[in-house]
């Protein structure tokens, strides 16, 4: 034990880092690119049934930067709103995989630390609380439960693992002290013009912090600028015409993969919701709530608590399974900013209960049945 | 405690190992497909085999790695050659219609 606890002490957080970074890396470069992918290389054409159907013509290669432009004007239009993490994928697409395998290895490396950062509430080196940040990427790997398609996958990771970074920042920048008008605009415009689910939630848990800061009276012009542009990207992203659009083709040419009009928000509807998706996608990541639990129970819940990042992170993960059940569809894949809200809190908890945890089990103040 | 710690960690280690498994083989398969297509250039239509995970390793890693559902999701192509996947795959790489050699849809919605 003894030496297993001076090497603990002696691995620097960065060697940690790169234990999950590299593979990452490495997993990115064996995946090609595959399924939609391949229709992103090409201008949607919103005029012929966009790029994603059965039996679609001819298409023309993005060549450049305007027709990625044109390209995402036609999309919002005719198919979906998430312009931003479109552009992403199609400019990836355009200029070759392996600069997105580096720039998502990036963006997971940045996911890790901002994860930490929110967990312990501030900007410091991971070498502080080495065992919360292990947790954190412990609890991403083993807590996302389709790991390939949110985190692996071109246009998955672009719409998923990307956009969760954009929420992730938003909300730590939310908790700054000090922020500018300007770049809490354009983060809270990415972190509402993400994906559905994640974007509604991180509305709700900004509103919840920036309501905990009116109450103390540290509320700043800068928080509502940015909560204003994450409203506004949260309108972009769900009031797009183009899912009207989508609608309208799919119920055209391919209904039998739509849910029927009649059996939305049907019982029928949230039981398929809730086996397919809310219970799988709660039981496994059910790991990262025995951090809470003993938080829980050595805390207690209280209205002073509804202030701690542990409670405000932990509900927001059961709120994006929440908000999906009431989704014509809930697949596994948009269980994603379930696990990505779950693992800070989890990891806040973890902070919060580490010494206690490292006190000799005679010492501890309650038993844990 | 000490055990528990000890399982995770093998647990940790053999889903990791699995996942390089799984991907290097997918990675293997795709090459020789796309190797074997461009062998077929002059052909009318080209069938070629549907990938498969190596072990059924699938059953022990979960959505963690490659699974049937995501070969039937998009990480395999179709099963008629006009079908978005096999159709944008050609076009991208300049090839004649392809297919798999299986059936394999999409869960459809409203089947009894």
């Amino acid at each position: 034990m003894q030496q297993i606890e001076r090497l603990w002490q002696h691995t620097p957080w960065q060697w940690l880092l790169l234990a999950f970074a590299l593979p990452f890396l490495v997993r990115n470069l064996l995946l090609p690119m595959v399924a939609d992918d391949y229709s992103y290389v090409f201008i949607w054409d919103g005029e012929d049934r966009g790029n994603l159907m059965d039996n679609i013509g001819p298409r023309e290669r993005i060549a450049g930067f305007a027709d990625i432009l044109t390209s995402q004007w036609s999309h919002y239009f005719t198919w979906g709103g998430r312009t931003p993490s479109m552009l992403c994928i199609q400019f990836f697409a355009w200029v070759g995989k392996v600069w997105f395998d580096i720039a998502n290895t990036i963006v997971f490396t940045l996911l890790m630390l901002v994860l930490y950062w929110l967990a312990v509430g501030d900007i410091v080196s991971p070498a502080r609380h080495k065992g919360v940040f292990l947790w954190g990427m412990i609890g991403m790997f083993f807590g996302v439960i389709d790991y390939l398609t949110t985190m692996l996958w071109m246009t998955g990771a672009c719409v998923y693992l990307w956009t969760g970074l954009w929420e992730y920042l938003f909300l730590l920048y939310l908790i700054k002290d000090k922020g500018s008008c300007a770049l809490a605009a354009v983060s809270g415009l990415l972190a509402g013009w993400s994906e559905e689910a994640g974007s509604i939630v991180t509305v709700i848990l900004s509103a919840w912090i920036m309501l905990v800061y009116w109450r103390q009276k540290r509320l700043q012009r800068w928080m509502i600028v940015g909560f204003a542009c994450l409203l506004v990207g949260c309108g972009l992203l769900m009031l797009c015409p183009g899912s009207l659009h989508r609608e309208a083709l799919m119920l055209e040419y391919a209904p039998e993969y739509i849910l029927p009009a009649d059996k939305l928000f049907s019982a029928e509807m949230f039981w398929d919701n809730f086996t397919g998706g809310f219970l799988p996608i709660l039981i496994w990541e059910s790991f990262l709530f025995i951090p809470v639990i003993l938080w829980i129970r050595k805390h207690y819940l209280t209205w002073q608590s509804l202030t701690c990042p542990t409670v405000i992170f932990t509900a927001g993960g059961l709120l994006v399974l929440c908000a999906m059940m009431f989704a014509p569809e809930f697949e596994l894949r948009t269980g994603f900013h379930s696990t990505l809200f779950l693992t800070v809190g989890s990891a806040a908890a973890l902070k919060e209960i580490a010494p206690w945890l490292k006190k000799p089990w005679s010492l501890r103040q309650y038993a844990v049945p | 405690m000490l055990t528990t710690g000890c399982l995770a960690v093998a647990y940790a280690l053999f889903t990791m190992v699995g996942c390089f498994v799984v991907e290097t083989s997918y990675h293997r398969q795709l090459n020789e497909r796309l190797s074997y297509a461009r062998q077929h250039m002059e052909d009318d239509s080209i069938v070629v085999k549907a990938f498969y995970i190596p072990y059924n390793l699938d059953r022990w890693l979960g959505p963690r790695s490659l699974t049937e559902y995501h070969f039937i999701y998009g990480a395999d192509l179709e099963s008629k050659t006009t079908d978005n996947h096999s159709l944008m795959y050609a076009r991208y790489y300049g090839l004649p219609p392809i297919r798999i050699d299986r059936e394999a849809d999409w869960k459809k919605r409203g089947e009894e």
